[in-house]
Parts: structure tokens; C-alpha cells; sequence
């Protein structure tokens, strides 16, 4: 993968070298899975949850976000949603729906970072 | 811009829709005028061409009653010299005679004429003609036509006269019995014609030339010459002979460039009296007519265009104010118009629901219920209450304007909430309001979700403030406890002050309560110094093990001395880590001290400890377990929280602060690690700490790549998966395929399952070590992958017991591992999957583990 794209992904959270690293070092499937983790339901779900009070529905979708994100070593994302996990596990929602804005945040930087990635 | 253009073309379409009458009566209007213009016009003409051409004729029988008077007095002179030839009158008394008649004639017309006669081949005049006897009479036009008519009286046309050298008309006639021809010159100017009673109008101009076309007299305000005079007559002539002017509106246009009218008549002797008259003077009533008309129309289209200006600005206003409700009314999902006074409603705007349940107008009672439909009884009882047409009478009699409330309907797209007012204003009828309904469910929801968080967080800090206030009670109560005892033992003393063995048991007692005050003051002010987080921790490299060890080691003596058999067991393979060894060791002691406090004799404390993961971060297992008294469950939720303090605690005498978990937790927090405890009154009690460390190995070899980025790359693998099949249990679609992926590209054989069921499903499906190994998901519907687990485990075959199961998850919480451990899991790996990880988890466990001892068998 050229300078250009990591440092693009870099700008988006996302630790390209070590998702290549994951992937075997094959570029054309960390961009198919990136492009996969936009198409996923999950996010909307966590919003939903927390928007909703839902508190269960959000540790359930925020731990499957955690997973993706940890896979796919979207660092920034997965950091926020660990801490997310974190809370509510301790029974902490209003803290944990503090969160929201900076993952909704975080959320917007990498989906603007796949897009130009896939633009590039 | 299309856009722009294409509303602009609507607004118009719709103006010209709107003043479609206006413009319609406008062009009435016009055409009537046209129509109105041309048939006046014509009327007019008619009319005039009716009167000229009488007055044309009355002008020929002017003309011919003139020549007859000359026609008599020439038969008059015929006759008499036919009668004097056959009385046999002389000749030279006939000459008398002839001389004597002409110059009675002359007299008679006043000296207008020139009569003369031709007697015997002389001509005989009133006035001798000089050169008489020269004049070639036999010539003349008059003669030959006079002899030709034989006895007819004949009219020449004009001619220039070789005497007078003026323009004349000869009348002639021929004697019946002799070759005498009498004639007589008239001048064409003295033809008097003036008909009686009619007077021709000013521009008028009167002609009449002869036969030939030659002008004969003309009566005309035409300032020209008389060949352009001549020119004109001929070109009237020309079209009166092609019949071009029997029309009423055929015109010709005269020398001086003024369209006339002609009309004209002829006489019986061939000449033609012709009248024009200008077009211009025939229609100055019409003209007249019509200035006025189009005077009118201008002054009705000026009104028009200003009603029309007047409009559009109106329009204007009209479609803001429009456009304005419609933003207004797009807020909301339905409005409705009641009349309470005739218990009706009219639906102005209504959702899908409305539109389904009711129809555009009705009575009120059936809105009512419709409405109610949607509500829970309670609620469309209150609604009924509030929105009978009674209430709402009351509400505009107390000029209320606006009233209402939130409902929660249960729509058959489910359930939203719903914000229902009515509004009574002046515009509206004395008996009518406006009920609006618009949806707030989003904000109502979040309403809901804030006033829950608000009153946790009330309910918290209340909680806080209760037992910070109920910790400073205990605390005074247990500080004064040591210091009592201190005093105690002092005045004690100092009674036996003499007795050194008393003396020296006294001390211990001191010193024992002194201990127990430090540790309660430190106790208190590690707290608050971890609750204000200024705790850092000192990141050192250190043996992991010995420090264990050494702080277990602490406690056996009592342990021995409190008769409690104490266990421990450390199995780890990276012991050099780097973290804080000063709060590894306060945390393990506060956790070891807990467990020794809350057990009586004979109860088992066991530390256990062990490696999850590899390095270059592996994670550390603590497990402290007693089988001591344990906490209520009530407890367990309050046990992290400071200042909380279980009373069964006091039941027991035992002394302490009630700090000692909430620092452990606060040092674990700190340490990035977690906590969790299991416990049941009078069972004992389970504490499982995670600890992430790095190990000091590759803390180092971090450093060294950071001074020498060229370093070797990391020993080669010697174990491969290539060939072996796994059974992979997620949930998770992308998760599902970055592993199969990473598997598959390893040379693995993956067979996929969505849920627990599933993968228990698979697995009792494939001949017996047919799977090499299972990755569990821990999170999944249908069944999660501790039951799963559990299942596989519980299944009668023999790779069941021994087959591992590694699970995977993204949390490394303490009581998930715990919870893994219990379901018979062998392993555990965080997500994201670290490929080496797993081998080096799977050889592990498939070179050394008892799958392999199982096979071996």
C-alpha cells in the first residue's frame, strides 16, 4: 500500500500497516472489509440503542463494533469503543452516551477515509 | 435556472388563469369596437354614396334642363325657317329674320351664347364674324354632326373656339327642309348649376366633362393646374369605366394625396357629372365616434393593468402567508378543525391513520373516537374528559388559546409519541378551535432518557453524600475505637506502672491500636488521593512471579497460625513485565488481607495466577478465592463504591476502613486491567482480576527497533496450521469473513458458524476428530459460546472433552474469562485476531494439549 493511502487511512483512525499486517499484507482485502464495515448495520443500531435508552442493545452492538473495529485495527474507533464497553459494563450509561459524539466523530473521519480511499 | 424558469412560466399560466375573464372581456370589447368601427363605417359610406350620387343626379337634370332650354330655342330657330322656306319668305327676308332671331337669342341668354346659323351656304350671326366668309364651316365638327343627326339637335364636345379662343359647347340642328343648320356656342361656365335645397359640403368638389372625358366645368377647392385637373378626371373615369367604383369604399386618390369618395350620373347627352368627396370629411363623425371609444378603452385597460398590479402584489402576499402556513403546518402531522358547537370536525390536513380511520368532514364524536383508538384506556379516558366539546366550550369561555398534551399512540406502525393541542384564536368562528397533533417522539424519548439519567445521577450522588456521610459516622466510630483502647490501656498503666510483664503486654496493646489507627488514616488518604487521580504509576520493569510470591509469602504465617490451608498457584510463562511493583503488591495485599479477614478457621484462601496471551502483551489472571462468609447479594453492586460499608461486617468485629476494594479497583482501573467479583453469603467469595502488562523483552526490543530501525524481523514460525480444519463460531458477518479469510489464507480449513447452536450442531455432525479445533465467539444469538461450550463439552463422544475451544472475544474482562474458564474453554484471544497469537495459542494447546494425549491413546 502506497504513502498516500496510509497516510489517508491514518487521517481516518485507521492503523493500515497493522490491518495489513492481519490480512497477510493483502491490500485488495483490507479495502473490501473496510468497504464491508461501512455497509454494516451495527453503527445504526448503536445509535438506535442509545438513543432509545436501550442499554443492552447498545453494550451488545457496541462490543460487535468493538470486535470489527479491533479487526479491521481501526485504533481510534476500537479505543472508543472499548472505553463505551467499558462503561456500560460498569453500568455507567449516561457516561457511556457521552461517548456517542466523539464515535459518531471518530465514525465520520474513518468513512470519509474509505471513501477517498476507494476514490484514490 | 430551468427550475426558475419553469415556475415562472406556472405563474404566469396561473395569472392568466386568474384573469382569464378580463382578458376575455377586454378583447370583446376591442373586437365589438372593430366590428362596431367598420360597420359605421360602412353605414356611413352607404350612405353618403346614396346622397352624392343623388345629388350627382340632381346635378345632370340641372345640366340637361339647361341644355334643353338651349335645344328648344335652337328648334325654335329650325322651325321658323322651315315655316318662312315654305311660306315662301325671300331670301333676304329670311336673312332678316335669321340675323334678327339671333340676335333675339342673344338677348334673351343674356349674351351667354353665340348663336349663328348656316343659310344657304353663309353663315349669319347676331355678331358678323370677322373672316366669315373664310371659315370652313363645311368642316367643323358641329356641321357634320348636325347634317349626320338630320333634324336632331346634336351636342358637340368641348372645344377650344377658333374666335373667342375659349373653350365651348356647340348645339346644332338641321332645318327638316333645307340645308339652313342652326347652331349656337354656350360657354360651359355659365352652366348654372346649383340644384334648389342642396348645397354641396365644403371639401366637395363637382365635375362634369363631356362625352370624351374632356372637363366641362369643374366646381373644386383643388388648388391645380388644369392638366393636373385633367389627369385626375381621366383617372376617375378610367375607374368608373372599369366599374371599380361602384362600391361604397372605392376611393381615389386625388393630386393633392386626399382619398376621396366619387359619385357621379350621367346625362343623356353622354356627359357625366361627377361629385368627390373626401374620405377624411365623410367620416369625421366615426372618427370622432372612435377617439372617444378608444379614449374609453384606454382609460378600462389602464384600470385593468392596475387592478391586475394591485392583484399580483395581493397574490404575492396571499402565497407568502400561504407558503408560511405551509412550512407551519408541515410540523404538523394533522390538524383538524372543530366546531364544538355542532359537534363537527373537518380534517385540514390528516396523517395516513387519519385518512384511514375518518373522512373529510363528520361528526365529532367520531373523531373522538378515532383518536381514542390510539391511546391506553386510562389515557383515552383523560382525552375524553379534556376534549369533550363541554371542555372546550370551558376553555374558550376561560380564553384558554392553547391547550394539550403528549400521548403515547399505539399506531399500527407502532408506537410513537404524540403531542395533541388545541388552539382557539379570533380569526377562528365564535365555536371553532384547531386541534393539531405533531409528533414528539424523538424528543419526547429523549425527554424520558435525560429525566432517567438525571434521576441516576441524582439517585448516585445522592447515594454518595448518604454514605460519605454514613462513612464519616463509622469512621468516627472506629477511629474512636484504637484511640479508646489506647486510653484505655494507658490509664491501665499507669495503675501497674510497677509491674514490668504488665508494662510490656500494655505496649503491645498500644502499639496494636496505634497500628490499627495508621492504617485506617493511610487507608483514608490513599483514597482520596486515587479518587483525585493523582496516583501515577511507576512503569519499571519487574518479575512478575517473585512478586507474587513474595506477597503471598506475607500471609502464610497467619495463614498457619489462623489454621487456614492457603494455596497458590503461578503459572506463567513471561514473568519480566514493566508496571508498578509498589501498587501490584498494595493491590494483591489489600485482596489477600480481605480474603484472611473475612474467613474463620478451616476456610481455603487460594491465589492463582496465570498467563492469557502472548507477548510482546500478554494478559495476567489473578484469582483470589476464599470460602469464607461472602457478601449478600444486595451488597456485591456497593462493594468498588468508597465509603460503603456492609453492616454484616460490623456483626463480626472485624476492623477496618471499608477502602480496601475500592482502592483495589481504582489500582486496577489505573492499571488498564479489570475486576470482577463472584460471591454468595456464606459460600465465599471469588475476586478475578485481568491485568494487561507488556513484557520487559519487548519493551526493550521496542527500544532498540526505536534506536536501530533496520532490526532483525521476528524468528520464523516453526508451527504451521496448513491442513487443519476449524470450526469458527461469530455472529458477525465482517467479523465472520476477516477470519475465515485469515484462516484460509493460513492454509485452514474453516467451517463457519453463525451461532452457538450452530457451531454444537456442526461439531456433533463431523466424525469424531474430524475438527481440529473450535474458535468460539462469546457474544451470539440463539445461543451464546458458553453455552455452546458447555454443550460440546457435555456431548457423549470422545474429541468432546478434549477438543479445544479458544474463545474469542473483544472484551478481556475478568468475569468473561472467568465465565470461559467455567464453560470448559481451554484458551482465550482477544479480538482482533492476532494470527500469531492463535498459532502460537493452538500449538499450545494441540501439540501438548490432551487432544493430542487423546488421539495418542
Amino acid at each position: 500500500m502506497d504513502q498516500e493511502k496510509m497516510e489517508i487511512l491514518a487521517a481516518g483512525g485507521i492503523d493500515a500497516a497493522d490491518a495489513l499486517d492481519r490480512m497477510m499484507g493483502s491490500e485488495a482485502l483490507l479495502v473490501r472489509f473496510l468497504g464491508r464495515f461501512l455497509e454494516d448495520a451495527t453503527y445504526q443500531a448503536l445509535c438506535q440503542a442509545v438513543e432509545a435508552g436501550d442499554w443492552e442493545k447498545a453494550l451488545m452492538a457496541s462490543h460487535t463494533l468493538k470486535g470489527m473495529c479491533g479487526n479491521l485495527s481501526m485504533t481510534e474507533l476500537y479505543d472508543l469503543f472499548t472505553r463505551q464497553v467499558a462503561l456500560l459494563r460498569a453500568g455507567q450509561p449516561a457516561e457511556a452516551a457521552a461517548l456517542m459524539p466523539a464515535i459518531e466523530a471518530a465514525y465520520g473521519r474513518a468513512a470519509d477515509a474509505i471513501g477517498r480511499l476507494t476514490a484514490v | 435556472m430551468k427550475c426558475k424558469k419553469c415556475s415562472r412560466r406556472q405563474k404566469f399560466l396561473h395569472l392568466l388563469k386568474k384573469l382569464r375573464y378580463y382578458i376575455f372581456a377586454t378583447l370583446v370589447l376591442l373586437v365589438a369596437g372593430i366590428v362596431f368601427f367598420f360597420f359605421l363605417r360602412r353605414v356611413l359610406l352607404e350612405s353618403y354614396q346614396h346622397t352624392e350620387t343623388n345629388l350627382a343626379q340632381s346635378y345632370a337634370l340641372e345640366v340637361e334642363g339647361g341644355l334643353n332650354t338651349y335645344e328648344t330655342l335652337i328648334s325654335y330657330g329650325t322651325h321658323m325657317i322651315d315655316a318662312r322656306d315654305q311660306e315662301g319668305d325671300t331670301e333676304e327676308k329670311l336673312r332678316n329674320r335669321i340675323q334678327q332671331y339671333c340676335l333675339r337669342i342673344q338677348t334673351v341668354m343674356d349674351d351667354q351664347v353665340d348663336p349663328y346659323v348656316v343659310y344657304d351656304g353663309k353663315i349669319i350671326a347676331a355678331n358678323p364674324w370677322e373672316g366669315d366668309a373664310d371659315y370652313d364651316y363645311t368642316s367643323a365638327v358641329w356641321y357634320q354632326k348636325a347634317l349626320e343627326a338630320d333634324g336632331q339637335v346634336v351636342f358637340t364636345d368641348v372645344y377650344t373656339d377658333a374666335i373667342y379662343n375659349r373653350t365651348v359647347v356647340t348645339v346644332a340642328q338641321k332645318c327638316a327642309d333645307s340645308d339652313a343648320v342652326v347652331a349656337m356656342d354656350i360657354f360651359p361656365e355659365n352652366l348654372a348649376i346649383q340644384p334648389e335645397g342642396t348645397s354641396p359640403s365644403e371639401g366637395t368638389s363637382i365635375f362634369i366633362c363631356d362625352s370624351s372625358g374632356r372637363t366641362v366645368y369643374s366646381r373644386t377647392d383643388l388648388d391645380v393646374t388644369e392638366e393636373q385637373l385633367q389627369s385626375y378626371i381621366d383617372r376617375i373615369l378610367a375607374a368608373v369605366e372599369k366599374g371599380r367604383l361602384a362600391r361604397y369604399d372605392a376611393f381615389v386618390t386625388g393630386v393633392d394625396g386626399v382619398r376621396r369618395g366619387i359619385y357621379y350620373a350621367d346625362t343623356n347627352n353622354g356627359w357625366k357629372v361627377i361629385i368627390t368627396v373626401p374620405v377624411d370629411r365623410m367620416l369625421t363623425q366615426l372618427t370622432q365616434f372612435m377617439a372617444f371609444y378608444f379614449a374609453i378603452m384606454c382609460a378600462w385597460i389602464a384600470g385593468f393593468v392596475v387592478t391586475v398590479g394591485h392583484n399580483l402584489r395581493l397574490d404575492s402576499l396571499v402565497e407568502r402567508s400561504d407558503e408560511t402556513v405551509q412550512v407551519l403546518s408541515n410540523s404538523y402531522e394533522g390538524l383538524f378543525r372543530i366546531n364544538f358547537r355542532e359537534d363537527t370536525y373537518e380534517i385540514i390536513k390528516g396523517s395516513i391513520y387519519a385518512w384511514g380511520q375518518l373522512s373529510r368532514e363528520g361528526s365529532y364524536a367520531d373523531f373522538i373516537q378515532a383518536v381514542t383508538r390510539l391511546m391506553d384506556r386510562d389515557t383515552a379516558n383523560e382525552f375524553c374528559k379534556s376534549f369533550s366539546t363541554d371542555s372546550l366550550q370551558n376553555l374558550q369561555a376561560q380564553h384558554i388559546r392553547d391547550y394539550g398534551g403528549d400521548f403515547l399512540g399505539r399506531y399500527p406502525s407502532g408506537d410513537r409519541w404524540i403531542n395533541i393541542r388545541v388552539l382557539f384564536d379570533a380569526a377562528l368562528g365564535e365555536d371553532e378551535a384547531v386541534l393539531c397533533f405533531r409528533e414528539v417522539d424523538q424528543k419526547k424519548r429523549r425527554e424520558i432518557q435525560e429525566r432517567k439519567l438525571l434521576e441516576e445521577t441524582l439517585a448516585i450522588s445522592r447515594r454518595n453524600e448518604k454514605s460519605k456521610l454514613a462513612f464519616f459516622n463509622n469512621m468516627s466510630h472506629d477511629m474512636r475505637t484504637p484511640l479508646n483502647a489506647i486510653l484505655g490501656v494507658l490509664d491501665l498503666l499507669r495503675q501497674h506502672a510497677g509491674e514490668p510483664d504488665r508494662v510490656l503486654d500494655y505496649a503491645d496493646k498500644i502499639a496494636y491500636s496505634g497500628r490499627q489507627l495508621l492504617d485506617l488514616v493511610n487507608d483514608i488518604l490513599e483514597m482520596s488521593r486515587l479518587e483525585q487521580g493523582k496516583v501515577t504509576l511507576n512503569h519499571q520493569a519487574f518479575d512478575l512471579e517473585n512478586c507474587i510470591r513474595a506477597c503471598a509469602d506475607s500471609f502464610t504465617p497467619q495463614a498457619r497460625r489462623e489454621n487456614k490451608p492457603f494455596e497458590i498457584h503461578c503459572d506463567i510463562r513471561d514473568t519480566r513485565v514493566m508496571g508498578d511493583v509498589t501498587r501490584m503488591t498494595q493491590m494483591l495485599n489489600n485482596l489477600l488481607s480481605n480474603a484472611f479477614k473475612f474467613t474463620s478457621e478451616g476456610d481455603t484462601v487460594s491465589l492463582s495466577v496465570r498467563q492469557m496471551g502472548n507477548p510482546p502483551a500478554p494478559q495476567y489472571q489473578i484469582v483470589v478465592r476464599d470460602t469464607g462468609i461472602g457478601m449478600s447479594e444486595e451488597f456485591l453492586p456497593h462493594l468498588f463504591e468508597p465509603y460503603v460499608r456492609e453492616t454484616r461486617f460490623f456483626s463480626r468485629q472485624v476492623v477496618g476502613t471499608g477502602l480496601g476494594m475500592p482502592i483495589v479497583k481504582s489500582l486496577v482501573t489505573q492499571m488498564s486491567g479489570q475486576i470482577y467479583v463472584d460471591s454468595k453469603l456464606g459460600e465465599g467469595t471469588t475476586f478475578t482480576i485481568t491485568l494487561p502488562f507488556i513484557t520487559a523483552q519487548a519493551e526493550e526490543e521496542r527500544r532498540e527497533q526505536k534506536e536501530k530501525p533496520a532490526a532483525p524481523a521476528r524468528a520464523a514460525k516453526t508451527f504451521s496450521l496448513k491442513g487443519k480444519k476449524i470450526l469458527l463460531a461469530e455472529d458477525n458477518v465482517l467479523n465472520m469473513e476477516i477470519a475465515s479469510e485469515i484462516l484460509s489464507m493460513n492454509g485452514v480449513e474453516v467451517l463457519q458458524a453463525w451461532n452457538g447452536r450452530e457451531a454444537v450442531d456442526l461439531f456433533l455432525g463431523s466424525a469424531p476428530f474430524a475438527i481440529d479445533a473450535i474458535l468460539m465467539d462469546m457474544q451470539m444469538p440463539v445461543m451464546d459460546g458458553c453455552e455452546a461450550a458447555r454443550k460440546i463439552r457435555a456431548a457423549d463422544r470422545p474429541d468432546a472433552p478434549v477438543i479445544p475451544i479458544v474463545a474469542v472475544t473483544a472484551n478481556a474482562f475478568a468475569e468473561d474469562i472467568a465465565a470461559t474458564t467455567a464453560a470448559g474453554m481451554n484458551a482465550h484471544i482477544s479480538k482482533p485476531i492476532d494470527f500469531r497469537t492463535l498459532c502460537y495459542t493452538l500449538e499450545h494447546l494441540l501439540d501438548k494439549g490432551p487432544a493430542q494425549e487423546a488421539k495418542n491413546l
